[in-house]
């Protein structure tokens, strides 16, 4: 499924826009990576694809108006994995995903054994087999943020947003999700977009890159094009070096002479 | 050798043991506060008589006309009215807990206790003459006022999140707390009628009050009860409600009107009872664990047990004097309050 954001604008405060005339196209099964320093608009950007906030501009799934869309049918076709999950302490890593069903029930209905199964499904592509019966409050970081993605996954989306998924992981469980994103990808595709503030692996795991400042796209494509000294020494007020490797390119910070 | 086994994702369910299990408190709290009282009727008496209604066999029991009557007209009432009110209170007191996300909400957190007191008081002060009639109905009107302008109050300054709505209703209470301290200092005669209300009490005089709050009961514990799973929802915080395709303002909505509601039919009846919508669902909670499926039913049917026990309690324990039944709920309730603010650190953090 094809995301189509034309003069997408976000403006907690009038006349203070995050998010300022954004247009962007994300075609279908494509993983677009948002780059950007803090308080770029990344995150307000992927809330107003959800509906979460309010926005100008016009945000289209496969060419029909995210505004002719019910929550519910919104819900069906885009799952959203903020940046810190609520995970209430007493809940069963289950019921959590469960809740990923909601958008398929009637409003006071319950899930039935096709709920059941679907989560199922979700569970094991993320490996949390072992995991069904624990409550979240006794889950590791790494956990958390697979049985976030599950729950996601029980939506059974076409459209996956990410909201920074690995911000909160040591480097090896940040390399291992977004390796396991892509192995998901592989055998269920979705569109996805996510917010990442590792550029090295921005541009190792995204098929195309967008770089936000101050709520604009200041460049966009992919990652040589993107992630140049130049820009990120101009938008992040980075020093970096770039490293050309055989399978992409490695940003690494550099010392700045005193 | 040891053989793996996969574990299968279990669904929280109501459980129905536990269920079960607070159904045997409620019965044995329906004998107990029907049996035991001055009249000395003996449980036997009353198991064949009430069986023996239920199956409209006459010459089962072996009560003469004025037990009947103590039974019947003084007893059974004023049971089924504890019991209505304390299920309902509990229910209310789960249902907030649900929509507002906070452990520590009570029925009375958006302003119906600090509504229904003016209300009261008012016509206690200034319509002494039609009291007893009027009250209920001026409290009721007093809860169900304070938590509308309460909501009113939190959409004009921001919306309908959580943390404004609690915030106007903390101003709401306390305008109207205000309110009423004033009458009340104005009309120092009235100062004991009104204390007395506002402690509680089930007195009753026949099914009157029982018939009054019933409808009330019924509707508003059907609608919660069938919102139990969106309370679950609910848990993740409003953005992620959201984005699972349910309007969490819609739901918060319709789970504070029908459990203000009960709440305000409940108060008006029975005086400002502390402590029973707090304290039944962390109960239940610490037994049977967060989820609202069961935490909900749970809540009505043993918070109809309490205050059947308190009511019990409240008329026998300085006995021939009664002690108002908030007395008794606040005594029970504050010290395991005190408990229940220690193992809640987790969720408030």
């Amino acid at each position: 499924m094809s995301i189509t954001l034309s003069g997408l604008t976000v403006a907690y405060e009038p006349d203070h826009p995050v998010v300022d005339g954004v247009s962007i196209s994300v075609a279908t099964n494509e993983w677009l990576g948002l780059l950007g320093p803090n308080g770029a608009g990344k995150s307000s950007l992927l809330r107003a694809v959800i509906g979460l906030v309010e926005s100008r501009g016009t945000i289209a799934l496969d060419g029909s108006s995210l505004a002719d869309l019910s929550r519910r049918n919104v819900a069906r076709l885009v799952a959203f994995v903020p940046q810190e999950p609520v995970m209430p302490a007493g809940m069963s890593v289950t019921d959590y995903v469960l809740l990923g069903r909601t958008p398929y029930l009637p409003y006071l209905g319950r899930e039935g054994a096709q709920d059941v199964a679907a989560a199922t499904i979700a569970m094991d592509l993320l490996d949390l087999r072992q995991l069904v019966a624990r409550e979240l409050k006794d889950l590791s970081g790494g956990e958390r943020q697979r049985v976030a993605l599950a729950r996601a996954l029980a939506q059974q989306p076409s459209i996956l947003l990410l909201d920074e998924p690995t911000a909160a992981l040591d480097i090896g469980h940040q390399q291992s999700a977004l390796q396991m994103i892509g192995a998901i990808r592989e055998q269920r595709p979705m569109t996805i977009v996510s917010a990442m503030h590792d550029l090295t692996l921005a541009g190792q795991f995204a098929d195309r890159l967008v770089l936000l400042a101050e709520g604009r796209v200041v460049a966009e494509g992919d990652a040589r094009t993107v992630l140049t000294e130049d820009n990120i020494q101009k938008y992040y007020k980075a020093t970096v070096e770039i490293i050309e490797m055989s399978d992409g390119i490695v940003v690494v910070p550099a010392r700045r002479p005193t | 050798m040891s053989t793996s086994v996969t574990p299968t994702p279990r669904p929280a369910r109501l459980r129905w043991g536990w269920l079960a299990a607070s159904l045997g408190v409620l019965g044995a709290a329906v004998l107990l506060g029907s049996t035991l009282g001055p009249a000395g009727l003996s449980p036997v008496q009353v198991v064949r008589e009430m069986i023996g209604s239920a199956l409209f066999i006459d010459h089962a029991s072996s009560l003469d006309e004025t037990q009947r009557a103590i039974l019947w007209e003084i007893r059974v009432p004023r049971v089924v009215l504890g019991g209505l009110v304390g299920g309902m209170l509990a229910l209310a007191g789960a249902s907030y807990q649900g929509v507002f996300r906070n452990p520590l909400a009570d029925p009375y957190l958006l302003g119906v206790a600090a509504g229904a007191g003016l209300g009261a008081t008012l016509v206690i002060a200034y319509v002494p003459r039609a009291g007893s009639n009027l009250i209920p109905i001026a409290a009721f009107v007093g809860a169900v006022s304070a938590v509308a302008i309460a909501y009113l109050v939190g959409r004009s300054v921001g919306g309908r999140s959580t943390m404004t709505l609690i915030l106007a209703g903390i101003a709401v209470a306390a305008f109207f707390t205000a309110a009423q301290t004033y009458v009340q200092q104005r009309n120092g005669d009235t100062i004991r009628q009104v204390y007395s209300w506002i402690l509680g009490r089930l007195s009753t005089s026949g099914w009157s009050e029982v018939l009054t709050l019933l409808p009330y009961v019924l509707i508003c514990s059907v609608v919660l009860l069938l919102h139990r799973r969106l309370l679950d929802v609910m848990s993740v915080g409003d953005h992620e409600t959201d984005s699972l395709g349910i309007s969490s303002s819609r739901v918060r909505g319709v789970v504070v009107i029908f459990a203000t509601l009960g709440t305000a039919a409940a108060v008006a009846v029975s005086g400002l009872i502390a402590f029973v919508g707090i304290v039944v669902p962390h109960a239940i909670r610490l037994v049977v664990g967060s989820s609202y499926r069961s935490l909900i039913p749970l809540s009505m049917v043993v918070g109809a047990a309490f205050l059947i026990l308190a009511d019990l309690a409240a008329r026998t324990v300085a006995s021939p004097a009664e002690l108002p039944i908030g007395v008794i709920t606040a005594f029970l309730g504050a010290p395991f309050f005190a408990v229940v603010l220690r193992t809640s650190r987790q969720y408030v953090g």
